[in-house]
């Protein structure tokens, strides 16, 4: 039960910088997710806090206590590995039973432990066997398992649910989210699905090129992304993205690209002055977008390009002037491609980004 | 479906077998002739007429056999085999200890001064050198040392010479290891000496055993190093097989029951060992 904080770390692999000066702090009993695509330096993190890599620059934190240059095995913590690397030459006990052999724990109590953690994770059955016995849903709890049963400071997780198919991914999202609330253990998790994000985590933080770009509540970084990127990282379908100029006309403040004007005089107050008569880009969630199949007034006609109907809900592509846009529907709709459409942005639910920096002005 | 075999296929068969058995006369009838040899009497081993086929072309005799076993020979015989025993085990056990420690360093550590690839460089350079080239200085050395003819300086010789095949076989054999299950492991609390007796050496358990008697058997055939600096107290199998000629006579026969004696015990080995190594084991080990 500790708190982990990694102040100003960078790591380099020759010429490429995996990660850059990167500050986090992880509260006591937090569910934190580091979240980006692949080769943004979300795992290379979770190593420097495991110790398997040393940091070119800065300090990490475990409990106040600098582990910097502690071996991993004096960190106190504990990771599950993307590919569950188990030891394939013991059996599932013995696996299991590693971490607390090596702490010389009773061998009476560790049998104890063991068993306990076993009925937990439902893995009673296959104590005997080898790993590669297991199927893979086994071999990740054993992982689990492992991982768990020495009650360690930190839990850190490199993509554990990736290997599994989509159905026991899904089941085993909730169950670890469960069982991380039931031992109250600080855990670091890495992924790169926005869905297991936003499900699992308390905060998320979202990573691209090495630095972290948005830390805060699923809520947080859905409802106010802080750019472009983690805008159209988090959510799916992603956030609708529409390119054009914000200028001054007859008294009011519009939006215009090719074929398409909004008015936004409304947001004039919260709009910066200086970002009138620049180039900025207009981000709507595709289950903000309102729409009808009728004439209706304040609403922009468009085209329907694509129809995808997903059983509870329909994502419907629209051609308005020269962009498409997605626009999320409830319920089943089928509507013949090429019919017209009229949508609405309500102005409220509306992001502008500065084109040149893609940060959010609001 | 099964297809009935054509004339073709017979004809392919058949000529497979007839190249194999070819190649296999070709392997084993030296062998089959140094132990047949073996159990001739001189006559019969020097006779101008080669007799190939025991209780056909001559009556098998066992008076070579008892000539080492039992006779005047039978001191250089024990002598020998116990020394090549000694020799060979002892200087394998070595050779896989010290190589599978510098096979891990350079499989899982990475140098900067002298990068990895060169220090490989260096051990395997060492041999480049024709060993006879050594041999003029390991004897002026060993005499230094008061050590010539003793089986520690043979020992020492030979894991010398088969360390740096050793080690290069040994980090291959690491390097195929998932580094995840170690790194598993050193988070699990394990140093590295936990890490080497219970992870790593475990798992390459049959690497391990091949290049034990990888080491053993080129120890066991080694002759020029110990030719050079053993005389009497240190002598080996080779050694013996060589004193079948000398100055009086090319004793085939001799040279034929050392040679014979020679061939047994790393066959008993390997066939014994072979038992132990269950292979297989690092599958599963991790997914992806």
């Amino acid at each position: 039960m500790a708190h982990v904080k990694l102040e100003n770390i960078s790591k380099r692999f020759g010429k490429v910088v995996a990660v850059d000066h990167i500050n986090l702090e992880v509260k006591d009993k937090e569910f934190i997710v580091l979240l980006g695509p692949s080769g943004c330096g979300k795992t290379t993190t979770l190593r420097i806090i495991a110790g398997l890599e040393y940091p070119d620059t800065g300090r990490v934190y475990i409990d106040d206590k600098d582990v910097t240059d502690l071996h991993p095995s004096d960190r106190d913590v504990a990771m599950v590995f993307q590919n569950y690397a188990l030891y394939p030459h013991m059996k599932v006990f013995d696996n299991i039973a590693f971490p607390l052999m090596l702490r010389k724990v009773p061998k009476e109590e560790i049998k104890r432990r063991v068993r306990e953690v076993a009925r937990l994770l439902r893995i009673e059955e296959v104590l005997d066997r080898y790993p590669s016995q297991l199927s893979g849903g086994q071999q990740q709890r054993v992982a689990l398992a492992r991982a768990i049963v020495r009650e360690p400071k930190v839990f850190l997780m490199d993509e554990p649910l990736s290997n599994l198919d989509a159905k026991l991914r899904v089941y085993m999202r909730a169950e670890l989210k469960k069982l991380q609330k039931k031992i109250g253990v600080t855990t670091i998790y890495v992924t790169h699905d926005q869905a297991e994000a936003m499900t699992m985590a308390d905060r998320i933080a979202i990573m691209n090129n090495g630095r972290i770009l948005q830390i805060g509540s699923p809520k947080e970084v859905y409802m106010k992304p802080k750019n472009i990127f983690v805008a159209g990282f988090i959510g799916s379908p992603p956030m609708n993205f529409i390119e054009g100029d914000l200028k001054e006309e007859e008294g009011k403040l519009v939006f215009e690209t090719a074929g398409l004007k909004l008015d936004l005089t409304e947001l004039r107050e919260v709009l910066p002055e200086k970002i009138i008569g620049k180039s900025v880009i207009i981000g709507i969630r595709p289950e903000d977008i309102e729409s009808s199949f009728e004439r209706k007034e304040g609403y922009v006609k468009g085209k329907i390009y694509v129809v995808e109907p997903l059983g509870s809900d329909t994502i419907i592509d629209a051609e308005i002037g020269e962009n498409i846009i997605k626009i999320r529907v409830v319920g089943s709709v089928y509507v013949p491609e090429g019919n017209p459409i009229w949508i609405k942005m309500p102005l409220d639910k509306i992001h502008v980004f500065d084109k040149a920096s893609g940060e959010a002005i609001i | 479906m099964k297809r009935r075999k054509t004339l073709r296929d017979q004809i392919y068969s058949f000529l497979a077998l007839a190249l194999v058995t070819i190649f296999l006369v070709f392997l084993l009838f030296p062998i089959y002739w140094m132990i047949i040899t073996s159990f001739k009497t001189p006559d019969d081993a020097m006779s101008t007429t080669p007799k190939f086929i025991p209780f056909v072309d001559f009556i098998p005799s066992l008076h070579t056999w008892i000539d080492i076993i039992f006779g005047y020979r039978y001191g250089d015989t024990v002598k020998a085999l116990f020394n090549s025993v000694v020799i060979a085990s002892v200087s394998a056990t070595l050779t896989v200890a010290l190589g599978s420690l510098a096979g891990y360093a350079l499989s899982r550590f990475k140098y900067y001064k002298w990068k990895n690839r060169d220090i490989m460089g260096f051990i395997i350079a060492q041999r480049m050198m024709p060993p006879i080239v050594a041999l003029v200085p390991l004897y002026y050395m060993f005499s230094q040392l008061n050590l010539l003819d003793t089986q520690l300086a043979i020992i020492l010789i030979h894991t010398a010479f088969n360390l740096p095949l050793t080690t290069w076989i040994l980090k291959d054999f690491f390097d195929s290891l998932p580094i995840e299950v170690e790194e598993a492991a050193m988070i699990d609390g394990a140093k590295y000496d936990i890490l080497l007796a219970r992870i790593v050496l475990p798992l390459i358990k049959p690497g391990i055993f091949a290049t034990w008697i990888f080491s053993f058997i080129l120890s066991w055939n080694e002759f020029l190093m110990v030719l050079g600096i053993a005389y009497n107290n240190a002598i080996t199998l080779t050694w013996l097989v060589s004193t079948g000629h000398h100055v009086r006579a090319l004793e085939w026969w001799t040279i034929s029951a050392y040679g014979t004696l020679a061939i047994v015990p790393p066959i008993l080995f390997a066939a014994v060992l072979q038992k132990f190594v269950v292979k297989g084991l690092t599958f599963g080990a991790v997914k992806g």
